[in-house]
């Protein structure tokens, strides 16, 4: 009895440990031409009739994963191309360090989807040098739909290395819009409207607009009491820029920060300029009248923020205003107070420049959102599925089955055209989506476009109107900071490895928010910047292809005084 | 048992070989064989990496292949500002946990020792040890939720006609009140390991004590601390031997930006270095081996200094 006990024990050790460094479950071994390209591969008969007598398995990394698999549409799915998805686990937080680690320790899913953003830009250049990834295929002819999105963004080029594409971007917003986004301040219209206050189609001057926050802390139209309705917020990666920072910027943007600009064909660090500076000073201004969340500098997770607004504790936050946010943020509202008028709950507010009256801000966003990228080790009959997935997730079945579902039993196509939803329809008369969080991978290949987001029949009227009437007026009369791809996406030693002190400028900014005051944040700010010049002027002199360009990174640390 | 016959037991036991002996005991020996293998696996191979932080690590060439750049990424390191300030308030604030914490959990075991009704000593000891269940993530949320600006206690404060108070952007206080939870969260956990060496105290000392007239500050100071003194040595020395973690999970999930300037450690610069920018795996293992050699000099250190003063070490 006493041997039984102890090898039971040892084994349930040993098996609880070894369970941790497990590998995911098997995937399939590649082949022996893993990493060469598939260029010139002649399709498969079986993937041109449709039908594949090969059943294969693809790992892909992707939130939400336990949704994924138990439903209707992933049946589908696999069906069709006869495809099992091994879906890993991740956090849209951790989706760097997970790249990074996955990259490091040669254990990349076999598509890996990333957020593609200049500050990985560079180390998925490195990986793609070192081999980790297989290319896309020259040749798209086999994929047309992949071919059409190449030829209507600029990504591909982006995700060109020695010539071949290695990532297949995920777009977003709307080319024809010139992927404007619509990045602004959400706010209760319906508070406004209480205090006579509302402005005609939502359109406030500067201080109008401040004159209305501080109306509503004042005099508190939600019945919260006394000190329990607060002013604006926003997420860590817009505060506090959103409150007068990027109001005040005119020049080209970085994917979500205007890092560097670029003066007379000179680049400069953007928070050295007078209009960076002149921003922070209105934001803390704002955040020492209270106007501005006293806690957002600690809400890191940016959590607290949003759960205050529907809470119906909060005037405005930052948001992007997608459609897709519009539904979800009045839904929300619904949910938490019933009898809520929904759309004046969750409005989308043109606020104009502090300075300027007539000048409304809004910015580009580069032309695609993540990309995914194909692991070298996958076999060539992986990577040629996994293209013949995302090609018929473009088409419009594809992009059907993405929206609506499955032809039959979630839809039908009357004789002219028009969808007719088969989802159940609550009590408050919307459509309740059977697949909530159940796209992740459908999803990837997003065409935000007119003909699609805002033609979905699933999502209400009014969110669609409303969403598609701010992208509209931004387009016509906002001043629209256009993408810096040169900026963004050049490779220099400098740039890769200090990166664009991103994290810093916001983590100083945050800091002297608090202990700073209006008289000395200026000097306190540019003391800052000063302190930080030696660093910062390297990859200024990178992009000015000054001087100093070093050749080595043993060079770059002579210069650095090490 | 007399003197003699233990001796003979021990000399029958040495002329055993060492292999019969762990055969005998095989099934005892077998249980090691998880927290051995955990210790090989997590703790001696990883070792094998820290050839890192000599090398400009390619992702290509893996850890092997990857070209040696000499200390290269050590004056990477040594020039950059934020990792003194790191290693600054690494220190700072091992420190005070050393001075605040520590010695609360053998004060809380004193404490409970002294306590006479059962039932009361264990639902004292239970309130105590429970938050040592809950992680950091789930406390960094009860923290926001307690102590924002308009948390509990400062709508409580507000109530009470005071002003509110800043406690978790005060960078006067921030790193007080880091020791102030990590007190209330592991002083319960830690004291464990003092109860059982006070229950290894043999009773009868108490009673002879008692019988000579000992009052119960007499017995804490003769009896109940020289029995706990060595696991405190140990542990001390132990703590001091890992002053370079100052908490990790603690500090990343509390911290904010405008209290970088006095709570960012190595570990949460390492973790910045490693996945908020280009990662560098090489200046990232750099760290990890200095913080290690610190950590190991401190431990020699105080291991020294402390069998010099009480005649006690573990090494």
């Amino acid at each position: 009895m006493k041997k039984v006990f102890v090898w039971i024990c040892i084994s349930a050790l040993l098996l609880t440990m070894l369970a941790g460094c497990a590998a995911p479950t098997s995937s399939p071994s590649p082949d022996s031409t893993a990493v060469t390209q598939s260029d010139g591969a002649e399709p498969s008969q079986a993937a041109t009739s449709g039908e594949y007598a090969e059943r294969i398995t693809l790992s892909h990394n992707i939130t939400d994963a336990d949704k994924q698999i138990d439903n209707a549409l992933y049946d589908y799915f696999s069906a069709k191309f006869n495809v099992d998805m091994e879906y890993i686990p991740m956090q849209f937080g951790e989706r760097h360090e997970k790249a990074r680690i996955w990259a490091a320790s040669g254990d990349l899913p076999d598509v890996l989807w990333m957020d593609l953003n200049e500050n990985i830009y560079s180390e998925w250049c490195g990986w793609v040098d070192s081999g980790l990834f297989a290319p896309i295929p020259d040749d798209l002819s086999r994929w047309p739909a992949i071919e059409e999105q190449f030829d209507s963004m600029i990504a591909d080029e982006l995700f060109t290395r020695n010539g071949s594409v290695y990532a297949m971007a995920a777009m977003r917003d709307m080319a024809s819009a010139d992927f404007t986004v619509c990045m602004g301040l959400v706010y209760r219209a319906d508070w406004a409207e209480k205090l006579g206050m509302r402005k005609e189609n939502d359109i406030y001057t500067w201080d109008e607009f401040m004159d209305l926050v501080r109306a509503c802390i004042e005099q508190d139209p939600g019945g919260n009491g006394p000190g329990k309705t607060f002013g604006m917020s926003a997420p860590q990666w817009y505060f506090p820029d959103m409150f007068g920072i990027y109001q005040l910027n005119t020049y080209e943007w970085g994917f979500e920060e205007p890092f560097f600009i670029e003066i007379d064909g000179q680049y400069v660090w953007y928070p050295t300029t007078q209009e960076y500076i002149d921003g922070l000073k209105i934001a803390k201004e704002l955040y020492d009248e209270g106007l501005i969340w006293q806690d957002n500098v600690v809400d890191t997770n940016s959590t607290m923020y949003i759960d205050l607004y529907y809470a119906g504790q909060m005037v405005a936050v930052g948001a992007h205003a997608t459609i897709a946010n519009l539904t979800s943020g009045r839904d929300k509202m619904v949910e938490s107070f019933p009898d809520i008028d929904r759309e004046d709950s969750y409005t989308i507010a043109k606020v104009s420049s502090p300075v300027d009256d007539t000048f409304f801000w809004q910015k580009q966003s580069p032309c695609y959102w993540g990309a995914n990228s194909i692991s070298a080790t996958t076999t060539q009959a992986q990577r040629e599925r996994f293209l013949d997935m995302w090609n018929w997730l473009l088409t419009e079945d594809g992009m059907l089955f993405r929206q609506y579902g499955i032809e039959g039993s979630d839809y039908n196509i009357a004789a002219d055209g028009s969808i007719e939803l088969l989802w159940e329809i609550n009590d408050k008369g919307q459509y309740v989506d059977p697949y909530a969080s159940a796209r992740g991978f459908y999803s990837r290949p997003v065409l935000n476009d007119a003909e699609y987001a805002f033609t979905n029949v699933s999502i209400p009227e009014a969110d669609r109107q409303d969403g598609y009437n701010a992208w509209m007026w931004d387009w016509e009369n906002a001043h629209i900071g256009k993408v810096d791809y040169n900026m963004l996406y050049t490779s220099t030693p400098n740039k890769d490895t200090l990166g664009l002190f991103v994290a810093e400028v916001k983590a100083k900014a945050i800091e002297l928010l608090l202990s700073s005051t209006p008289e000395t944040i200026e000097a306190d700010w540019r003391a800052w910047t000063d302190s930080m010049m030696p660093k910062v002027q390297l990859v200024l002199d990178d992009l000015n292809g000054l001087d100093y360009i070093p050749t080595s990174y043993e060079d770059l640390l002579e210069h650095m005084g090490g | 048992m007399s003197g003699s016959t233990l001796r003979t037991i021990r000399q029958m036991r040495r002329k055993k070989p060492l292999r019969q002996r762990i055969w005998e005991n095989r099934y005892i020996y077998l249980l090691l064989l998880p927290g051995l293998l955990f210790f090989i696996i997590f703790k001696y191979v990883p070792i094998y990496g820290l050839q890192l932080a000599f090398k400009r690590y390619q992702v290509n060439l893996g850890i092997n292949m990857s070209p040696w750049n000499g200390v290269d990424n050590f004056r990477l390191l040594f020039v950059d500002g934020d990792f003194w300030k790191s290693v600054r308030n690494t220190l700072v604030i091992a420190y005070l946990q050393i001075l605040l914490f520590f010695p609360f959990p053998i004060l809380l075991s004193i404490l409970l020792n002294e306590v006479r009704q059962t039932r009361l000593k264990k639902v004292v000891q239970t309130i105590y040890t429970l938050p040592h269940f809950l992680s950091w993530v789930i406390v960094s949320g009860m923290v926001l939720n307690m102590l924002s600006s308009n948390g509990a206690i400062n709508n409580l404060l507000a109530v009470m006609g005071l002003e509110r108070v800043q406690f978790l952007t005060n960078k006067s206080v921030f790193r007080q009140l880091l020791v102030l939870l990590l007190t209330w969260k592991e002083s319960g956990w830690s004291c464990i390991l003092y109860l059982a060496a006070i229950t290894a105290i043999d009773p009868s000392l108490y009673e002879a004590a008692t019988i000579d007239g000992a009052n119960r500050w007499h017995k804490i100071r003769f009896i109940t601390w020289p029995g706990i003194s060595m696991i405190v040595v140990v542990t001390l020395i132990l703590r001091i031997g890992s002053i370079m973690d100052a908490g990790f999970e603690q500090i990343i999930n509390i911290y904010n930006p405008t209290v970088y300037e006095v709570a960012d450690i190595i570990d949460t610069y390492v973790y910045r270095i490693t996945f908020q920018r280009p990662a560098n795996f090489g200046v990232s293992t750099a760290v990890g081996l200095f913080k290690g050699l610190t950590n190991c000099i401190l431990l020699l250190t105080t291991n020294w200094i402390c069998v010099r003063i009480s005649g006690t070490g573990i090494v």
